[in-house]
């Protein structure tokens, strides 16, 4: 139920070692680093900015297989599928393989033949997109008489293309005629008959250059911009525009089919070496943790009192000469917390999703971990749902055998509240809702599902409530127990009998007046609820006016602690959720019976109608409850339980490990 | 007036499923531009993203559930005996709907806006994924109220 006891250790050695004993630390994966902030200011010794060094390299390497990975990873297809990747199907090596290869691996020389490809790319897309420009202007003026080449002209005659709004274009040119007249040629391109835009030209006599100038910004046109210089007529330039954009088309595909190659492969090289560096750089950073004086090492570390030994015996095989000594966290240290949990495990990740809990206090995992387990089976509760849930995981856990230990334990979670989805499904009837009474062939099973049943939410929820309630009542004690075993564990007793304990006896004697005025239990238990109450009411004004100065602030703070059993009204109401999500799945899944029930009176296609709308259905009703009856299923733990008795905020133990995303390590 | 009864008990699963989808539709439809925006960043967001945006969905499925208790009861689900419905009882019924309809459409649309909030939040923090998921399911008890209300009067009118 607490967490496992750390020790602190601190580790000296002399420099020349330091390989061997990083190392051995990092391959026992059992020690987490304590950095030394800022205690070696000022001195640098060679040890240090060796190990510097090599984090840089490290660094500068891993920045790039990171743009390697960026840019090939979009252009590969990977033989595993990404599920697969997932669930733990990673190719498999020792450190040493990694190491030989990546002496042997050139990652700078990768990068230059892939940024020479990026470059390639770019400046092929850079030209055809030009070209796309210089088309989509010449596409405006397709009989234009002359050489385009008019428009670089800079002797006597002048030549401007241009275009403007459909209406300008008797504007501009009956004033270039008007006012120029035959110092110029007008040209006007053909227009469509929606158009908005229209094209001309205008070529003149160099002199006249301002008087056209003018007119033009009068007339709103825009120049068209392009490289006209030694370029042919329109009709010439259009054709190798075509040709030049054809073969941009193929030289593109041909530098992404070799990037394709390239990708295929490099990418599995180019992953290892990441995992590789990564774990390299992680090793000299946790170097660069310690301590440094002229030739010696101090490395400290946390570790549990269990693998003590393990690490001992590892150092010892490894170098000859070092210091270990083992120490108590002291009260000041911020020391990381590591759960030990056993059959919870499983529910650990429930725990940490909130927060860790702190060095020396309560795990509360084993605590949530059975009404969890109630909760989500009274939330989702269908038999069929549970089977085809725990099918799909056994299936998985058949198939694959290499799944990450964090994500097994997530998804063994989801095995074991299939147990209880089952469990409650089977006493409610629930069985894909209420497929057996609605499917002809399957109706024989009916009988055998309502002889099963012991209630049904549907007719009778007010008894689902109460249940619901009920449990709620003995989670939110439990809670209050458990905080009150842990006031007294710290020796706190005014926290745990006037506050806990207080709250603990009012709110058993309100529940018992209120049975005893509803006639569940006999009235002369009356006298004896009242007193518990009010033994309780008393320790918790008390409690609370503890600290206050005079009788009249005591008793005002008393009672408005008192007020404070509103909010426990609430925390009990919050278990309704219970009922609620219970009914919506049994409804939901109701509903889809009966549309498929409506689609198979459809002549001919009515059956296939039908058994798409049951299957799909469900399959969509098993997503969205799964994921309601988790959110709230947890919600009840963080929120009404826990705020009974933990707070969390403890730092998650995590040692210096061999680390890797893309492959696995198979030194032990 | 024969089937004044009928009518007011339609109008209120009307209200239920109507408002309460729509609530819902607003809700997932929020939460889903907020989620476009971080997958923009991050393609591999998606599950997450997925998981926080369907959150508001639920008031949709609690509306479409009041509803279809309505229409069982009132007999036009299950081609079961023909029911009359006076019209007190249809207004009972009508009312019945009334938490579900009211209280799903406006939480739902508020959940959105903390699911989007808490998108935006696994942008930054994937690590704190669970505290993400909870701090929408804090807007949905209400919700879950709502049905629960809707649902024991609904239990409570006898036809």
């Amino acid at each position: 139920m607490s967490v496992a006891k750390l020790k602190k250790a601190t580790l000296y050695y002399h420099k020349s070692i330091r390989e061997e004993v990083i190392k051995t630390l990092q391959h026992s994966g059992v020690c987490d680093i304590i950095p030394s902030a800022g205690r070696n200011a000022g001195a640098t010794p060679e040890a240090m900015s060796s190990a510097q060094t090599k984090i840089t390299q490290a660094e500068s390497i891993l920045a790039d297989l990171r743009f390697l990975l960026r840019f090939l990873e979009p252009h590969y297809k990977d033989p595993t599928p990404a599920l697969d990747r997932a669930l733990g199907e990673k190719p498999t090596y020792s450190m040493q393989e990694l190491a030989t290869f990546a002496s042997r691996a050139n990652v700078q020389r990768d990068a230059d033949t892939v940024r020479s490809y990026e470059r390639k790319l770019s400046s092929l897309r850079i030209e055809s997109s030009q070209v796309q420009n210089e088309r989509d202007v010449l596409k405006n003026i397709p009989d234009f008489p002359y050489k385009i080449d008019i428009f670089a002209s800079t002797g006597r005659l002048r030549a401007i293309l241009c275009y403007m709004p459909v209406t300008q274009t008797k504007f501009w040119s009956e004033a270039l005629s008007a006012q120029i007249g035959s110092d110029c040629e007008i040209y006007l391109a053909p227009v469509e008959p929606k158009a908005l835009e229209a094209w001309g030209a205008v070529m003149f006599d160099s002199s006249r250059a301002e008087e056209v100038m003018e007119i033009c910004a009068k007339s709103n046109i825009s120049i068209a911009e392009m490289d006209f210089k030694e370029r042919k007529t329109v009709g010439e330039e259009m054709e190798s525009l075509m040709v030049r954009a054809e073969r941009l088309v193929s030289e593109e595909d041909a530098v992404r089919s070799s990037i394709e190659k390239y990708a295929g492969s490099h990418i599995p090289d180019i992953r290892r070496l990441t995992d590789y560096w990564s774990i390299i750089k992680e090793k000299y950073e946790a170097f660069m943790d310690g301590e440094f004086t002229k030739s010696t090492v101090v490395t400290s570390f946390w570790i549990p009192e269990s693998r003590l030994t393990m690490v001992e015996e590892r150092l010892s095989a490894a170098v000859a000469v070092y210091e270990l000594v083992i120490e108590d966290p002291a009260p000041e240290d911020n020391v990381p917390s590591m759960m030990t949990n056993t059959w919870s495990l499983p529910f650990e990740t429930l725990t940490k999703l909130y927060s860790p809990p702190k060095y020396g206090r309560i795990d509360p995992t084993p605590l949530l971990a059975p009404f969890f387990f109630i909760f989500f089976g009274m939330c989702l509760g269908d038999a069929g749902y549970a089977l085809v849930m725990g099918g799909i995981l056994y299936f998985v856990f058949r198939k694959y055998k290499k799944i990450p230990t964090d994500m097994k334990e997530f998804m063994k979670l989801f095995l074991i509240v299939s147990v209880s989805t089952f469990v409650y499904g089977v006493m409610t009837g629930g069985f894909f809702g209420d497929l057996f009474a609605v499917v002809p062939f399957l109706r024989p099973l009916d009988g055998i599902r309502q002889s099963l049943m012991i209630m049904d939410p549907m007719k009778d929820p007010i008894l689902v409530l109460g249940i619901s309630l009920a449990f709620g009542v003995v989670h939110l004690f439990f809670g209050l127990f458990i905080a009150m075993y842990d006031c007294i564990r710290d020796g706190n007793y005014a926290d745990a009998f006037g506050d806990k304990a207080g709250w603990l006896f009012m709110l058993s004697g309100l529940m018992l007046i209120g049975g005893c005025s509803a006639g569940a239990l006999p009235a002369a238990m009356m006298g004896f609820s009242q007193g518990v109450a009010l033994l309780g009411a008393l320790a918790v004004m008390w409690y609370a006016g503890r600290e206050k100065k005079g009788i009249f602030s005591k008793i005002l703070s008393g009672l408005l602690a008192l007020y404070g059993a509103t909010s426990w009204l609430g925390d009990i109401l919050s278990y309704s959720r219970l009922l609620a999500l219970g009914l919506a799945s049994a409804a939901v899944a109701m509903i889809i019976n009966m549309l498929g029930g409506l689609a198979s009176d459809i002549p001919y296609v009515g059956w296939l109608i039908a058994v798409t709308i049951v299957v799909g259905g469900h399959i969509f009703s098993i997503a969205v409850n799964v994921l309601g009856s988790f959110v709230h299923s947890l919600r009840l733990q963080y929120v009404e339980f826990f705020s009974k008795f933990y707070t969390g905020g403890g730092r998650e133990y995590t040692p210096l490990s061999l680390n890797a995303k893309y492959v696995q390590i198979t030194d032990k | 007036m024969e089937y004044l009864g009928i009518s007011l008990s339609l109008f209120g699963a009307a209200l239920a499923a109507g408002l309460a989808g729509a609530g819902s539709a607003i809700g997932v439809g929020i939460a889903g531009e907020n989620a476009a925006g971080v997958m923009t960043e991050d393609p591999s967001k998606f599950g997450l993203c997925l998981l926080l945006q369907a959150l508001p969905g639920t008031q949709g499925i609690y509306g479409l559930m009041t509803a279809f208790l309505v229409l069982l009861k009132i007999g036009l689900l299950g081609g079961g005996e023909n029911i009359t419905v006076t019209w007190v009882q249809g207004l009972a019924i009508f009312s019945a709907c009334l938490p579900i309809a009211i209280g799903g459409w406006l939480s739902a649309v508020a959940q959105g806006k903390t699911s989007a909030a808490c998108i935006e939040m696994i942008a930054k923090r994937p690590e704190e994924t669970g505290k993400a998921v909870i701090l929408p399911a804090m807007v949905e008890t209400y919700a879950v109220l709502s049905l629960l209300v809707s649902i024991i009067m609904l239990q409570g009118i006898k036809l």
